[in-house]
């Protein structure tokens, strides 16, 4: 075995092209594998998670009209318990469930401001400010001042809709809004924060008031409009549909509450997933492409050493060992490939970690509404290297499999009929 | 030339390999140039979503109000002396205009509310410049005079309105007050636009005008429309500059549909980018697949070679005689590919493409949410097919150089 080593190595040293060729494939491939692969993980995670945190929950649970009309934002079909015994009560009863350990509440309402002649509209988000903070880290979003306290009409703003209104944390602003008996009425807040959380979508619409200054100002008295429930990763949403569902049959309520794991809230979501699948397709495509690169310039390589083999196998050396020799050779241009590749795409990828990509002139006035981060930070991540490289080895083992069996086939007597 | 000949007669030999490496760069080719009408239809529609049914060609607007118009404000209006209109309407590339009132409001129908943008229009010059009127799918256009609204389907389904139902505008007036406009739903439409299905309630100027204490024929923007949408960027130029010997006060500006449709332009660009990208991987896999093909003819031919380089041939012409049966095996994948590709263009042009099933309202995105056309672009097929043939003979060369080179004698003793 240590002679075929040998003579494997030495080999790639004597043709040199053959192997600058076939490395430099490799090396490509796998470079761009890992720095894709990583910008993609990366922002996909964020994406997820920035829909999981502001949107959905692992499982979003909301009354079925509303959510047939839900740019409406409508108060009348809310949640309001199980068999209407209010919000409070089943939020304990669905805490007590082992696949939940958290529920925040929600109660998002349409509001607008109105200076002069103009109006802006917002989005009200009535929350529960310590579970919010606790279930989701929501205090790290805080720029300046601190979170509204419950029992007191306080409110935070994303950032950009502030400026927008022309306010400071600490002033006073004026809100007017439909409460749910479809009266005018306007409240005045104290502005105690300023919120950023990267995300137009939020920074630019949203403000965050207790949610029981809420209730009170729309007269919703223990009710949410959704409720998002959390368990403890993200994998556990089936299990916790299923959980919350059988409740709901037996508490008779399954027809008028929707639960929506955050996979299927379509949207964004769906979009990248089927976009993860489309660079799979990719990717395949590009070690299909440097397999193709290996496996002729070995075919090369072994018409002009038909001699060679000939040889080999006229002193004895088995097919076997001959298939064991390409592939070797494979093998060993694989690592090598790898390793670099592996090196430079990983160097990439860690530099890029800490310094970001920013999309945000490419994504242009669509970052406004979306959940997709405009700065992508790649995850470095050894796995994604590992992967990489094993693959990269394994491929290019592979593809020498195939002309050197075609080698090993030659008949000595054949090879040798020129030796003079 | 009897190069030529010779490479065309060995082609013919190889039959087999000749085809399947030609389809496999038929194939490549033809994805190319479906993928590129695809993008172009795309893009195609998304103009026209813009330029028929929102923003039209031009839109001329006060300097200061382009700069806040995304806040709908009632402040520096538009309003055009009549001689300096007819300048403008009377330009050979101007086929129509029509001015609209743009405004913030809440809708309500006593259950609930939701914010939109109302756009007060002027009934005739609208329905004749734009594609407002012929996308009402129930009830019908309004009357003058009638306090009637058009409203997208999405925004009637979501609010629960039918033809006939009544609803409100809570607005906020010049005069810094609300007031409410009381509306009946006269007409729904149905658009490829989901800014206008969704956001938007057409109603007559004149009633807007009235419920904003707006005075006089003052309006957001005044759009025009032109024989041709390339024709709009110079245009507006030569417009501003008619505009400019107005008052400086007024400071009335052209705006092309271009400077309104920034993103789309953007978009437009990023795919053109990726569309080169997606070009170079495939086209670098057709070059794999000819060098292999290649490889293994010469290595096949190795007696055939040594017999003409016994002959006379130079290690030059041979490889030049190698390439060049890889470049015909380009030339033959490429016409391949540019029949198929254009058979492929015709049904997407002629049958198109609805890739949008089953997202309706699910991207915020300002693409058209239309059936997709493909579009022709001759440009595309020549290039493709000059590239492929290019590419192939290159491609055959290393490995024709690596086969030519053999030494004859060796060669002929096998």
């Amino acid at each position: 075995m240590r002679s075929i080593l040998a003579i494997a190595l030495r080999n790639l040293r004597r043709h040199k092209l053959r192997t600058l060729l076939s490395i430099s494939a490799i090396i490509i491939a796998v470079i761009i594998g890992i720095f894709y692969r990583s910008i993609l993980i990366a922002y996909s995670e964020s994406t997820f998670e920035n829909f999981i945190q502001l949107e959905s929950g692992h499982v979003r649970l909301v009354d079925e009209e509303y959510a047939r009309r839900e740019r409406v934002l409508s108060l009348q079909n809310t949640v309001d318990g199980f068999a209407g015994e209010g919000l409070e009560a089943m939020m304990a009863t669905l805490k007590a469930e082992e696949a939940i350990t958290g529920i925040l509440p929600r109660l998002r309402f349409p509001a607008f401001y109105t200076e002069g002649d103009e109006m802006e509209h917002m989005l009200g988000w009535g929350v529960d400010i310590e579970g919010e903070v606790e279930e989701i880290d929501f205090g790290r979003h805080l720029a300046e001042g601190r979170l509204p306290e419950s029992g007191n009409r306080e409110i935070a703003f994303g950032h950009s809709l502030l400026d927008e209104l022309n306010r400071q944390v600490g002033d006073r602003i004026t809100l007017l809004y439909n409460t749910s008996y479809n009266s005018l009425q306007g409240s005045t807040f104290t502005i105690t924060g300023k919120i950023d959380t990267g995300l137009p979508y939020f920074d630019a619409n949203i403000f965050v008031t207790p949610l029981d200054q809420a209730q009170d100002i729309l007269d919703m008295p223990d009710q949410a409009t959704e409720l998002l429930l959390f368990g403890s990763n993200r994998d556990q949403d089936s299990s916790i549909v299923s959980a919350v569902s059988s409740k709901l049959e037996t508490d008779g309520d399954s027809g008028r509450y929707q639960l929506t794991s955050w996979r299927d809230s379509g949207g964004i979501v769906q979009w990248l997933m089927a976009y993860q699948r489309i660079i799979f397709v990719v990717m395949a495509g590009i070690v299909f492409l440097a397999s193709l690169i290996i496996i002729n310039t070995l075919m090369m390589v072994i018409k002009e050493r038909k001699k060679e083999i000939g040889t080999m196998a006229s002193l004895g050396l088995k097919d076997k060992e001959i298939v064991m020799l390409f592939t070797c050779e494979g093998a060993l241009m694989g690592i090598l490939g790898s390793v670099i590749g592996a090196i430079i795409g990983g160097g990439l990828t860690a530099y890029f970690s800490v310094v970001g990509l920013d999309f945000t002139e490419v994504m242009g006035s669509m970052g406004d509404s979306t959940l997709i981060d405009a700065v992508v930070f790649p995850t470095f991540s050894l796995e994604n290297l590992l992967v990489a490289m094993v693959l990269g080895i394994i491929v290019s083992t592979i593809a020498c499999i195939i002309p050197a069996r075609q080698a090993a086939k030659v008949e000595p007597s054949e090879a040798m009929r020129d030796l003079k | 030339m009897l190069i030529l000949k010779i490479a065309l007669r060995n082609l013919a030999r190889h039959k087999k390999r000749t085809i399947f490496t030609a389809i496999v760069i038929a194939v490549a080719i033809c994805f190319y140039v479906f993928a590129d009408a695809l993008i172009l239809g795309m893009m195609d529609s998304s103009y026209e979503n813009i330029t028929e049914y929102e923003f039209g060609h031009i839109q001329l607007m006060s300097g200061e109000y382009w700069e806040e118009k995304d806040d709908l404000p009632l402040q520096n209006l538009i309003s055009l002396e009549e001689d300096t209109l007819a300048r403008i309407t009377d330009r050979p590339e101007v086929t129509g205009y029509a001015p609209r009132l743009d405004f913030s409001a809440e809708m309500t129908d006593g259950r609930d509310s939701i914010p939109l943008i109302g756009r007060g229009i002027d009934l005739e010059q609208e329905a004749s410049n734009f594609r407002i009127k012929d996308s009402i799918i129930e009830g019908s256009y309004f009357e003058a005079g009638q306090p009637e609204a058009v409203i997208g389907q999405s925004l009637a389904e979501d609010m629960e309105l039918e033809v006939g139902d009544f609803f409100m505008l809570i607005v906020r007036t010049r005069g810094e007050a609300f007031n409410v406009i009381d509306l009946i739903v006269a007409g729904i439409i149905n658009t490829p636009n989901p800014y206008i299905n969704d956001n938007v309630v057409f109603l007559p100027i004149d009633l807007a005008r009235d419920a904003l204490l707006v005075e006089g024929d003052q309006a957001s923007h005044i759009s025009l429309k032109l024989t041709g949408r390339e024709l709009a960027a110079d245009s507006s130029t030569e417009i501003s500059e008619l505009l400019a010997s107005g008052p400086a006060s007024e400071n009335y500006q052209a705006y092309s549909w271009e400077e309104g449709a920034e993103d789309l332009i953007v978009m437009q660009e990023y795919s053109d980018m990726v569309l080169i990208l997606v070009l170079g991987v495939i086209l670098l896999l057709a070059m794999a697949g000819i060098a292999n093909t290649v490889i293994l003819s010469v290595i096949e031919r190795f007696k055939e070679i040594g017999m003409m380089k016994a002959m006379g041939m130079k290690v030059k012409e041979v490889t030049f005689l190698i390439g060049l049966e890889a470049a015909g095996i380009g030339i033959l994948g490429g016409i391949l590919g540019v029949i198929l590709g254009a058979g492929a263009v015709y049904l997407l042009s002629t049958y198109g493409i609805n890739i949008y099933a089953g997202m309706e309202g699910e991207l915020d995105l300002p693409i058209s949410m239309a059936v997709i056309y493909g579009s022709w672009k001759p440009g595309t097929f020549i290039f493709v097919f000059v590239y492929s043939v290019v590419v192939s003979f290159i491609s055959g060369l290393m490995p024709a150089y690596w086969g030519a080179k053999k030494n004859p004698v060796d060669i002929l003793h096998e």
